[in-house]
């Protein structure tokens, strides 16, 4: 027992020191990157790590206007907006039939589903560069977010028929009983009770979609058309010696996404960990 | 519900506009893609494209970038494992401690896997600029530890494990989580009986805590390889393959190969390939692994 006094001291000592490092590291670029916003290119360069003489906002105003910020953000809120909701519809629509109905082919609608998981984007960007190429289809919003909804559709699908399967079939056969067909009872009863899936499946999804460089890097080459992944990027190789700009505009991307996950921390945890966490 | 004929519409009709989306645009391009590979095409819109039998994939592993490629494709997945997942399950074990402050630690080390890789990506390359204004040559020149400014990635020394270590910044929250999860829901009195049995510490974590997480460990495991097999805005972002190739991965060259150099036959090769290692490592992986639970 004389032992154990100096040794809990310390390993209580040395969970805290633990705690202190991993938070340093996981937000010093975050917060780096939000203080420097504020910065001038002068300032930063004199000293990464000192806060801002003045907290101007000059640093947004080029990235919005001159770097187009504005326009690509915009953009993608409109293009993860529609995506969202396509999902929720499409993605609730096929879950229903395969979580409630019983036919020969349920088991294997699902996996057929659930399977595409495994399919990379990079593994579809050529062929649909060439179909589309052939279709003389290009910078298309509607092309893509029906891509969008087609490579978010698997886990969608996951989530919905986790979800869906345990409501429990009394309330279905009372709405039958009373003469309400199928669609009736996915809308009125369905759809409704399916809340929780809807909010985890869409932030999962928002955070997907807000984040995807690939698919806009390949299929937009309009300006005015291109997201804020891939815009922030054109910022960066042209403006590079703007470091506050590339700040501001590097704080813009991230916004959206922090907000989120301060107003809704355990539903965001919960939305990006249901592959892990219930398969 | 039983199914007649009318329900049989119904489930048509709920279907259909999941499944032609998921159709047209992610299973035909993945087969279109297998025939890519094994075809000639300059990516020129209405030009034809032949048949080619095996030349790309021959011509793929003859192709040294394309090794550097494979080599740097398994150093990367064998560093991301061994880094994200004991950091995050270190993490995970103090945090479902639940001491004073632990939900806004996990909630600050959570909050990297949630940012666009791009923003994250172009914050580490500023952060490992070569320039003495870089933060890391600024922090190291300050402490003494280094005489003069260092390209981190630049260096072909360094490049690699610079990229990887912003990857595992981006990544290991989320294994955390997983850890989190997994030792939260071990019963108490399993542990308690564990330390009345005498096991402490470091046994008690090998004889307790790891068996009942391992089918977490597992798809972390699974998610780290296949997620570092198809890696690339990182990469792309951070040092676009180079420098002179040491940093290069199938997802980044695979994009170069196609829409940088019009080469498609041998983009849609490596596609091929990235695509038939995520299956066969998520079928091994998982294989391996749960043999090894029964032994």
């Amino acid at each position: 027992m004389k032992q154990m006094k100096p040794r809990s001291f310390f390993s209580k000592n040395w969970f805290y020191i633990v705690f202190a490092a991993m938070v340093v590291i996981c937000l010093f670029p975050i917060v780096f990157t939000i203080v420097s916003s504020f910065k001038t290119t002068r300032e930063i360069f004199a000293n990464p790590f000192s806060l801002p003489k003045t907290w101007g906002f000059e640093n947004y105003a080029t990235a919005w206007k001159v770097g187009n910020m504005g326009r690509y953000f915009l953009n993608t809120l409109f293009l993860t907006g529609m995506s969202l909701v396509l999902l929720v519809f499409v993605g609730s629509m096929a879950s229903y039939v395969i979580a409630r109905f019983r036919f020969k082919l349920q088991p294997l609608v699902l996996l057929f589903f659930v399977s595409g998981m495994m399919i990379p984007m990079q593994s579809v960007i050529i062929p649909l560069a060439f179909n589309l190429g052939q279709l003389h289809v290009k910078n298309s919003y509607t092309v893509l977010i029906l891509l969008y909804v087609a490579f978010q559709l698997p886990m969608t699908v996951f989530i919905y028929n986790g979800f869906m399967v345990g409501i429990p079939r009394d309330l279905e056969e009372a709405a039958i009983i009373d003469g309400c067909g199928a669609k009736a009872v996915y809308f009125r009863l369905i759809l409704p009770l399916s809340k929780p899936a809807i909010v985890t499946s869409s932030i999962f999804n928002f955070i997907n979609i807000w984040n995807n460089l690939l698919f806009p890097l390949v299929f937009v080459n309009d300006k005015n058309k291109q997201v804020i992944s891939y815009g922030l990027l054109q910022f960066f190789s042209q403006w590079k010696s703007d470091y506050g700009g590339v700040m501001a505009a590097i704080t813009l991307s991230i916004v959206p996404s922090l907000i989120l996950y301060a107003i809704l921390q355990e539903k965001v945890e919960a939305g990006m960990m249901a592959g892990a966490l219930k398969g | 519900m039983k199914v007649n004929r009318r329900s049989r519409s119904t489930i048509l009709l709920f279907l259909l506009p999941a499944l032609i989306i998921y159709i047209t645009l992610a299973v035909v391009p993945i087969f279109e893609s297998i025939g890519f590979g094994f075809s000639d095409w300059n990516g020129i819109s209405g030009s034809p494209m032949t048949f080619v039998g095996f030349k790309n994939f021959v011509k793929l592993f003859k192709y040294p970038l394309f090794r550097k490629a494979l080599a740097n494709g398994f150093w990367f997945t064998v560093l991301n494992l061994v880094l994200q997942i004991p950091l995050g399950y270190m993490m995970g074990y103090l945090l479902a401690k639940r001491r004073r402050g632990s939900s806004i630690v996990k909630m600050i080390c959570f909050a990297p896997v949630i940012l666009p890789m791009t923003a994250s990506a172009l914050v580490f390359q500023m952060i490992f600029s070569a320039n003495d204004t870089g933060v890391l040559n600024t922090l190291l020149m300050s402490l003494g530890l280094i005489d003069g400014p260092k390209g981190w990635l630049i260096q072909q020394s360094t490049a690699l494990l610079f990229v990887i270590i912003a990857n595992v910044w981006c990544g290991f929250g989320y294994h955390m989580t997983i850890s989190y999860a997994a030792i939260s829901e071990i019963p108490v009195e399993i542990l308690e009986a564990a330390e009345l049995d005498g096991a402490k510490g470091m046994r008690k974590i090998k004889d307790v805590v790891l068996p009942s997480i391992m089918e977490s460990i597992k798809i972390s495991t699974v998610m780290i390889i296949t997620g570092s097999i198809k890696t690339f805005d990182i990469i792309f972002i951070m040092t676009e393959g180079g420098p002179n190739g040491m940093t290069q991965v199938p997802g980044v060259m695979m994009y170069n190969e196609a829409f940088k150099y019009n080469h498609y036959g041998l983009g849609s090769a490596i596609s091929v390939v990235i695509f038939v290692l995520c299956i066969v490592f998520s079928v091994l992986s998982l294989r391996l692994m749960s043999g090894r639970d029964e032994a």
